[in-house]
């Protein structure tokens, strides 16, 4: 069975791009597309795909709250966010909110496969180029959320 | 008193040399019998009483005087019934006389008195000069005494004046705000000390505009003219009063009619003009260099003296220094204004390059770095595609390629980070904080703890994020480069309509006094300090040689707009 994927990112190009580079693979299956947060959080409870892939900057919500929203009704729906930034904040705010995955944009064309295997396995995935222990490190001493 | 002389001594065996002595000494003497007839009288008796001698016997001694009879008649009683030695003076043709009675005694009875009598004519006179000479000296002492109370009191006066010129010369020079005051406080000395009345009038620097600055009469009713004039622009119109007055030298009439005053100057002040007119007006120019900054006029309705040069004197030193004074004041607020126009600016600048370092960072973000993404994808979409029949050395172009799409986009975040921090417009103050402290501890091996109670989600107005944020950056930065410091403390915090931003520091500190400028952290300081100020705020640093340094930064909290 194939995995269901939706995808969430305002930018034309890269939602061509990805569609591209997931329908050229034989198990996954590209089951819908939102520009915005709020397209996202109402076509998303309908079509209840496996896996969201979601921009972290998004024109109206961010990615990260719709993270949150989603997670709170949709649990079993795991989430990778895909963002511009680098920082350890966007990370920890990311995995906080109830995302499984953490990929940096540039990245995206040769991590996105091995992100999604490894989410839809159970696994955390985050960015190879992100330094692993110095996110452990800043979630460690970062209080608050 | 003189002492009782015997009979029996003097007229035994020596009565013949005693006649003879009688006759030479140049005292008068006469023996005068109990019924108070003269006995005898030697020549200068005579001589005295220009009467010769054989008319002189028998005569009643005090008869001799008639316009002192008296006097004679008690002495002789007292020398003959009382047998008392007496003396006295008497005064004939302007001679002056001592005369000395002494009873002579004959056993139980008086046989005679010899009257002696010397000349006093010189020594009253002597001691009438001496009395003179007293009377003049004391006149002389009395004149000097009034003429030192006067020069001392001149002196008093002119102490009180220089003390006042002193005082307010230097209360002037200290004053460069709100000098009225001051003004208001010299007219009421000057009214007090040389009067009657006394004001300041000031013109505006382009002499358009004049105003009562300051008003003192001695009529308590004249009060309400305060009231009436202070803070209050009145058109510098024409008039002859002001003309005459800004001559640049001082203006003076004498004995001017209220009417004659109403010619003289603009409607505006007629209620000041006093019904009984003037004895004397006097108008003084404040002027520093060429220009004319206003007048100090003081009036007298009353005193008919005209005002004293010492008393000119002192006025003239008093407008000097309050010339100056309000020169340094328009000075000063001239300067303030045009650094507050230069702060401005330089707010306005660092305002515009936050926003277009915003904006910046977004278009690179969300333009370029989605570009870069699209191409990143295709490439891999390309190579994933490809794979198998790319010629010789493509693939590995291929892949370069990708890598290094990859390393740009990285590039263009650290370089973004620097002149933006996604983090801060992304997440707020707090969030940006606990990043960039990481960055921080990361790169100098200074630990940095950051406390945000509570405001981690609160988002402030964008100006105050960016600015709190440059300020940490900015003491962080100081910390590394000057404190030798271990430990950094970053607290946020949220008081009554303020955000507070505490950074400590466990540093070499430094000696605040010693610091004044020239140094690089001075520039630092001087940077967040003027950040601060550009968000309404106010900044404190407090160090101690070894003992850190504590920043404080509160500005008003604005909501997001």
């Amino acid at each position: 069975m194939k995995t269901s994927i939706f995808l969430v990112d305002d930018h034309h190009p890269v939602r061509d791009g990805l569609r591209a580079l997931l329908s050229a693979q034989e198990n996954f299956t590209v089951i819908g597309e939102a520009e915005n947060g709020k397209d996202a959080l109402l076509q998303i409870p309908l079509l209840l795909p496996q896996l969201v892939l979601l921009d972290i900057t998004l024109p109206d919500i961010t990615g990260i709250e719709v993270t949150r929203l989603l997670q709170e009704k949709l649990p079993e729906i795991k989430i990778i966010i895909i963002s511009v930034h680098a920082d350890s904040e966007s990370i920890l705010r990311s995995l906080r909110a109830g995302a499984q995955g953490y990929l940096l944009k540039e990245s995206a064309g040769t991590e996105l496969l091995e992100a999604i295997c490894a989410v839809c396995a159970g696994q955390q995935y985050i960015s190879h180029k992100v330094i692993r222990h110095e996110i452990q490190e800043y979630i460690r001493n970062r209080s608050g959320i | 008193m003189p002492p009782t002389i015997h009979t029996s001594r003097l007229f035994s065996n020596i009565q013949e040399d005693i006649n003879a002595l009688f006759k030479v000494i140049p005292a008068f003497i006469m023996t005068i019998g109990p019924d108070g007839r003269i006995q005898a009288a030697n020549d200068a008796a005579c001589q005295f009483m220009q009467t010769p001698s054989e008319l002189m016997v028998g005569r009643i001694f005090d008869q001799l005087w008639p316009e002192e009879h008296s006097i004679i008649h008690e002495h002789l009683n007292l020398a003959l019934n009382l047998r008392v030695s007496t003396s006295f003076e008497v005064t004939r043709d302007n001679y002056v006389t001592s005369l000395y009675l002494y009873p002579i005694e004959n056993g139980q009875t008086i046989s005679s008195v010899i009257a002696f009598g010397l000349d006093a004519t010189d020594r009253l006179a002597v001691k009438e000069q001496i009395r003179d000479l007293t009377l003049q000296i004391e006149e002389k002492v009395r004149e000097r005494t009034r003429e030192l109370a006067e020069i001392n009191e001149q002196l008093r006066e002119e102490k009180r004046r220089s003390d006042i010129l002193a005082y307010f010369s230097q209360m002037l020079l200290k004053s460069n705000a709100n000098h009225k005051p001051l003004l208001r406080a010299i007219t009421e000395d000057i009214s007090n000390l040389i009067g009657e009345s006394a004001s300041i009038i000031l013109f505006s620097p382009d002499m358009l505009w004049l105003e009562v600055a300051a008003f003192s009469h001695p009529d308590p009713a004249m009060d309400t003219f305060k009231e009436q004039y202070y803070e209050q622009r009145i058109p510098a119109t024409d008039s002859l009063f002001l003309r005459q007055a800004l001559q640049k030298a001082n203006y003076k009439l004498r004995n001017i009619s209220a009417a004659q005053m109403r010619e003289m100057i603009t409607e505006e002040f007629y209620p000041l003009v006093r019904p009984e007119g003037y004895k004397t007006l006097l108008a003084i120019p404040l002027m520093t260099g060429i220009q004319t900054l206003g007048l100090l006029v003081v009036a007298r309705e009353n005193n008919e003296n005209d005002y004293r040069e010492d008393e000119i004197t002192f006025l003239n030193s008093l407008t000097s220094a309050i010339a100056l004074s309000i020169q340094n004041t328009r000075l000063m607020e001239e300067l303030r204004q045009s650094q507050a126009r230069v702060r401005g600016v330089s707010q306005q600048l660092v305002q515009k390059q936050e926003t277009q370092f915003r904006h910046m960072a977004r278009e690179m973000h969300d333009q370029v770095g989605q570009d870069m993404t699209a191409i990143n994808i295709n490439l891999n979409l390309i190579r994933n595609t490809m794979q198998n029949s790319f010629p010789a050395g493509v693939g590995e172009r291929m892949d370069d390629t990708i890598k290094l799409v990859e390393t740009a986009v990285d590039q263009m975040r650290t370089i973004m980070a620097e002149f933006r921090p996604p983090v801060l417009d992304a997440y707020g103050l707090a969030a940006a904080l606990y990043w960039y402290a990481e960055q921080f501890s990361r790169r100098t091996n200074i630990e940095v703890q950051v406390s945000d109670r509570g405001l981690l989600d609160t988002r402030m107005n964008a100006d105050v994020e960016i600015g709190l944020f440059r300020i940490a950056q900015e003491a962080l930065n100081n910390t590394a480069k000057h404190a030798r410091a271990s430990q950094i403390q970053i607290s946020l915090g949220h008081i009554g309509g303020k955000i507070l931003m505490e950074i400590k520091d466990n540093g070499v500190g430094f000696d605040l006094k010693k610091r004044r400028s020239g140094s690089l952290g001075h520039w630092g300081l001087a940077i967040m300090r003027e950040r601060t100020e550009a968000m309404g705020g106010k900044f404190h640093i407090n160090s101690k040689p070894g003992q850190g340094v504590v920043i404080l930064v509160e500005v008003p909290e604005k909501q997001m707009g």
